[in-house]
This record gives structure tokens, C-alpha cells and sequence, in this order.
């Protein structure tokens, strides 16, 4: 009987076996989309750490908290040369020190300054979250006014950073122009959009590209970009990053001049490239006006031959800045009453 | 062994047989009648396919690249220095080697009755390299046949050398208009109406193009197959030779090169009789060839990734 059960079970699964087929897997490393995102640098204080409240010392006493600030490098570029400055009100709260034992990202700038410099990869296939970074300096509150019971001070943390965008745009190298050929192109010039930035606080928001015939023989490609601040924080001109995080104010004449500035540092395709000197881009500094910008670049005359069958290849463009934001938050600095 | 178990047993038999029998084609094969083929029938000429996997769906940088092309003849006229091209993928990262070849594809025949001999054609670069820039390089390559073809087609017309006579009498046939189907090319003679005359037969001969792709001009069987993946111009498509024969003489077609308009064009073709000494209508065979080029393509999209820890390019 039992065999006769085992029998019918394994020609059943026999058949069974037959007729499935084996679904293969689509395995391998799923790659994670790096230039995606509309952050650089996230910055946020630690929780309780300024603590909402705080009791001041009384005259001759000595106390201290900690401010911790969390940052962490969102963005897809590496920062190198960052400041991460401490803006207290010196009238209740002196700055002691920041605390860089076992910190390899930051190194102190100046005698016991409130500027650290610091250094955060950013995301890549091996690290998709970016690195991370936590510091924080000790703070000492000073005593209050006789006639003061409580008062609110803020405590602002500016980080300023170089930083660059990376974008990369499908585009087509149409070199039939006004379609005179009858032939079947594998793409067709556009305009093209893209959305959810690149990994870094200003985005390339929209690539128009347009052909334009030289004389017959040769195209020229030319690529509108437009740009776009679509972080929380100030662009700021790349070589002023210190500057803006220094202790001295910027005159106005300064902000109009290094803000809002971002550079164009290259565009490129196929063997052709700005650095190479192959391209003609206006501005090539662009001054962005309500966080908004563009730049026009055109190949130059007699590189790209009408011969040259038409194809689909990325342009890719960067943007180097500086970028700089603040956090702050309130202390609540009360006296201890004598009763 | 009781009834019980010759039972038992017997149900996995029998399960056992059903499978190998629902396997089996027939039991029984009787004689049958060896089938006339018709090589002459299709809208194909040739047919290119990718191997699977050849390109794959994606790779990594530094991978080395194949594209294996398989085509096939499916029309009823051999090919003859015919040209692979590939484009479409961006030369600076791709040294794709060869990116043209030509090739010979031998239509249907006797031998050939359903086109099924199939050909590979291997066109490879040794290492892809992707753009420092971008994470995924989308590539699409497109691999473009250009052949010249023929198309011939036979129809059956009645000749009336005196259409309008008085006398009545029993005519062999008479004339009349035929809609043809396929006749293994892609460009097809679909439709061929007659008028006759007294001395004189005239057809009016539809072109269509069916296959998919597109009619290159032929001018005095000579097609421009070098430039015909990238460099034609605007008059050199969509037109077609056409020729006619009717027991074994020429007829005069106008135009003799027919311009193609939304893929549809027609001809005129005539013959004077007068000098047929036979009075009566007889039936007989219209061959109708046109000559062209043609060129048909296949395109796959492959994305050339990069390796996590791939250093970055500043």
C-alpha cells in the first residue's frame, strides 16, 4: 500500500517536474542610483544636545554644555575643505572647545577657534548613505544680569562647503539637421527635463539642445542649461567658502558680488569637452537670480562632420560652487531662584 | 499478489502510459501526398534577429562586447552583396569592430522551401569603456540590412487580341482584373487590372510595399547599398523598376521607375499585338519583376554600468 502511494507521488512529481521550468534568476548587483536627490550636506543638532534649558550659573560659578551637531554628506560629491563654524551670543555663552578626539574629519582651525574644517565622502556604490560625522563642543553659559531671570539666546551652527553637481543628460547627435536624409535615426533632438536633482543642493533642472548647421559640412550642438538652488542653504562663489564662514561680516558689495554664483566647470560629450576647449559657453559663471540660472554652450565650428551617423550618447555637465546653511536653535538660560 | 495490489499497481502503470502516449505524434502515419511548395509567397525579404544575450540587456565597463546578428533570407530571391551596417552607439566608447560587412543570403528554393537557412554575422568591441561621468551608459545599437531584391510575380490574363468583335463566339477566357497576395518579397505586386484593345493589351500594375522597411531606388539594376544606411537622398526611396514579359516579349512599362507614395505606387504596361497572326483569346502568364533595394533594421538598447568602487572622475 505504501509503495503503491510512493509510486504515484513520484510520477506525479516526475511530471510535475516536467513540465515547470525553472525560473532563472536575474541576479547581480543591483547598482544604486547615486546622482539623485536635492541635499549636500545635512545638518542637525544632536537631540538634547543644546538642551532647550539650562540653568546659568551663578557669579564665580562654571558650567557647561554641549552642543552635538550630526552631519552627514547626502550629496554625490566629495567634500574636502568644509568649515563647520559655532555662532554663539558671547554676551551669555562662551565657546570652550570642540571636542575632536577620535575625530578624523575634522581638524581645529586657528588656537581653539570656533571654525573646524572637516572632510565627507559622499555617497557611493560602496557607501549609498554617504558618510556620516557627529562632533560637538563644550560650551560654557555665563552668569546672568541681577535683574534677569531667564533669557533666550540662540545657538547657530553654519557649515560652508565646496561642492559640485554632476549631471548627465541623454542627448542626440542629430547630424542631419533639417532631415533631409531618409534614413531611420535611433533618436531626435529634445529638450530634456530632469527632476529630483543630482545629488548636490543645485540641480540642473532642464537641458534644451539644439542643432545648428555650419555651412553644410559640419553641426554644431548647442545646449541650453538651466540651473537651479534647490537646497535649503546660499550658493555662494567656490573659492569665498571660507570667507563666508569667517568671522568677518561680508560687505554688500562682497554678497552681490561672490553669491548666487556657480561655475561652470565642464560640459562634455563623446571626445568633446569645455576643459578640451572644444566648447563656447556664456556665461561661464552664472549669477543665479531668484535660485534660478542658465548657461548657453555651443560646440565649435568644424569638429562634427554631417557624416557622422546620427546617435544618442549622455552630456555631461558640472557645476562647482561653494554652499553654506545654518541650523539654530534656542537655550533657554534661566536663573536659579534663591528659594 | 492479491487483487487489491494487482490494482494498486496497475494505476501507476497505466499514468505511466498515458504520459508516454500523450508524447507520442500519431500512431498512425498514412501515405500522404508530397506538398507542392510555393517559394513565392511572403512579405519578408531579409530578417535580421539578435542571439539572446548578444548584446545583453547590460555589462560592465571594461567588458568586452558582442553583437551576433542572425539573418535570414525569407524572400524567394538570393541576396548578393548585400551590407550589415551598425550605428546608432557613440564611437568614442564603443570601437565596435567591424561595424559594416557584407553578406550573401540565399532565398527560398527547392532546397530552401521555408527560408530557414539563417546566417550569423559577429561584430565586436574589445573593451567597452562608459563616460567617467555617468553612472549607467545607455547605448542603442542598431544594425541596418541594405540588400538589393527582386520581386516576381505571375499572373495568369487572358490575351483577346480582338476584344470588340461582332460574331460571337466561345473565348477561351476572358479579360479580367487579379488581386495578388504576397510573392515572397517585400515589395508586392498586388494588383493587376487589364484593358484591351484591338492589337493591343494594357495592365495597370499595383505596387505596394509590405515588408516594413525601406525601397531604396534601383537605376538600371544598380542600387546605392554603400550609402543606403546613412547618406541617401530624399530621391533616391521609394522607387522600383519595374519590368513585364509576356510570352517571352517585353512589354513597355511607363514609368519605368515607379515612385512610391505612402508605400502604394502603379505602372502601365503595353503590348501591341499586331503582329499575332491568332485571331483567338488564349490564356497565358503575365511576369511581372520589379527591382529595388531595400533596407530593414533591428535595434537593441544595452546599459554599461560601472562597477561599485569604480574611482571617481574629478
Amino acid at each position: 500500500m505504501k509503495a503503491k502511494y510512493f509510486c504515484v507521488l513520484f510520477l506525479m512529481a516526475l511530471v510535475l517536474l516536467g513540465a515547470c521550468q525553472l525560473k532563472r534568476g536575474q541576479g547581480g548587483i543591483q547598482q544604486v542610483p547615486l546622482h539623485i536627490g536635492q541635499e549636500g550636506l545635512a545638518l542637525n543638532f544632536l537631540p538634547n544636545l543644546p538642551p532647550p534649558k539650562f540653568y546659568a550659573p551663578e557669579e564665580g560659578e562654571e558650567t557647561e554644555f554641549e552642543i552635538g551637531v550630526d552631519i552627514m554628506n547626502r550629496g554625490a560629491y566629495d567634500i574636502v575643505g568644509g568649515y563647520l563654524t559655532l555662532g554663539l551670543e558671547s554676551d551669555y555663552v562662551r565657546f570652550k572647545q570642540w571636542n575632536l578626539e577620535d575625530k578624523p574629519q575634522f581638524t581645529q582651525i586657528g588656537v581653539a577657534g570656533e571654525r573646524v574644517a572637516f572632510n565627507l565622502l559622499g555617497r557611493s556604490q560602496l557607501d549609498p548613505q554617504g558618510e556620516r560625522a557627529v562632533i560637538s563642543a563644550n560650551v560654557q553659559p555665563l552668569s546672568l544680569d541681577p535683574l534677569t531671570e531667564q533669557h533666550r539666546t540662540t545657538i547657530i551652527v553654519t557649515a560652508c562647503y565646496p561642492y559640485a553637481t554632476e549631471a548627465s543628460a541623454q542627448i542626440c547627435i542629430d547630424t542631419d539637421v533639417y532631415g533631409m536624409k531618409p534614413i531611420e535615426k535611433v533618436c531626435k533632438p529634445s529638450t530634456v527635463t530632469l527632476s529630483g536633482g543630482q545629488g548636490a543642493p543645485v540641480a540642473v533642472t532642464k537641458v534644451e539642445e539644439r542643432i545648428l548647421s555650419s555651412g553644410g559640412e559640419y553641426i554644431r550642438p548647442q545646449f541650453i542649461i538651466f540651473v537651479k538652488n534647490i537646497g535649503r542653504g546660499t550658493v555662494v562663489r567656490q573659492d569665498k567658502v571660507e570667507a563666508a564662514c569667517s568671522a568677518q561680516a561680508l560687505s554688500e558689495t562682497e554678497r552681490k558680488q561672490f553669491f548666487n554664483s556657480v561655475t561652470l566647470d565642464d560640459i562634455r560629450f563623446s571626445e568633446f569637452s569645455f576643459t578640451g576647449g572644444h566648447f563656447d559657453c556664456i556665461p561661464g559663471e552664472v549669477k543665479l537670480k531668484d535660485g534660478e540660472g542658465f548657461i548657453k554652450c555651443t560646440l565649435h565650428d568644424e569638429l562634427l562632420s554631417i557624416e557622422r551617423e546620427t546617435y544618442a550618447t549622455p552630456l555631461f555637465i558640472r557645476l562647482r560652487y561653494g554652499y553654506f546653511q545654518t541650523i539654530a536653535t534656542d537655550v533657554l538660560l534661566e536663573r536659579v531662584l534663591p528659594y | 499478489m492479491t487483487m487489491r495490489q494487482k490494482k494498486g499497481i496497475s494505476i501507476p502503470v497505466v499514468f505511466v502510459l498515458l504520459i508516454f502516449l500523450s508524447s507520442c505524434t500519431g500512431l498512425y502515419r498514412g501515405r500522404q501526398q508530397a506538398t507542392p511548395y510555393t517559394f513565392h509567397t511572403g512579405t519578408q525579404g531579409m530578417v535580421l534577429e539578435f542571439f539572446p544575450g548578444s548584446p545583453p540587456d547590460r555589462l560592465y565597463e571594461g567588458d568586452s562586447l558582442t553583437l551576433l546578428v542572425k539573418y535570414a533570407n525569407k524572400g524567394a530571391y538570393t541576396v548578393e552583396g548585400g551590407m550589415l551596417y551598425v550605428s546608432g552607439y557613440d564611437r568614442a566608447y564603443v570601437p565596435l569592430v567591424p561595424d559594416q560587412m557584407p553578406f550573401n543570403a540565399e532565398g527560398k528554393s527547392i532546397y530552401n522551401p521555408e527560408g530557414l537557412i539563417s546566417y550569423t554575422a559577429e561584430f565586436s568591441a574589445g573593451t567597452v569603456i562608459a563616460p567617467p561621468y555617468v553612472d549607467v551608459f545607455p547605448q542603442t545599437f542598431k544594425v541596418t540590412a541594405c540588400y538589393k531584391y527582386r520581386t516576381e510575380a505571375a499572373v495568369d490574363v487572358c490575351i483577346d487580341p480582338d476584344p470588340l468583335r461582332i460574331q460571337p463566339q466561345d473565348k477561351v477566357c476572358v479579360i479580367h482584373d487579379a488581386s495578388l497576395s504576397s510573392q515572397g518579397a517585400p515589395v508586392a505586386v498586388t494588383r493587376v487590372e487589364e484593358d484591351a484593345a484591338k492589337g493591343r493589351v494594357q495592365f495597370k500594375i499595383a505596387i505596394n510595399n509590405v515588408g516594413g522597411g525601406t525601397v531604396i531606388a534601383s537605376s538600371a539594376g544598380s542600387v546605392p547599398l554603400d550609402r543606403c544606411q546613412a547618406d541617401l537622398r530624399q530621391d533616391e526611396v521609394d522607387k522600383v523598376e519595374i519590368s513585364a514579359e509576356l510570352s517571352g516579349r517585353f512589354l513597355e512599362c511607363n514609368p519605368k521607375q515607379v515612385r512610391l507614395i505612402n508605400g502604394q505606387g502603379i505602372a502601365f504596361c503595353s503590348l501591341f499585338l499586331t503582329d499575332y497572326q491568332t485571331q483567338d483569346a488564349y490564356q497565358t502568364t503575365l511576369n511581372v519583376y520589379l527591382d529595388y533595394g531595400y533596407r530593414n533594421s533591428i535595434a537593441k538598447r544595452v546599459d554599461v554600468l560601472k562597477l561599485p568602487g569604480t574611482p571617481r572622475f574629478y
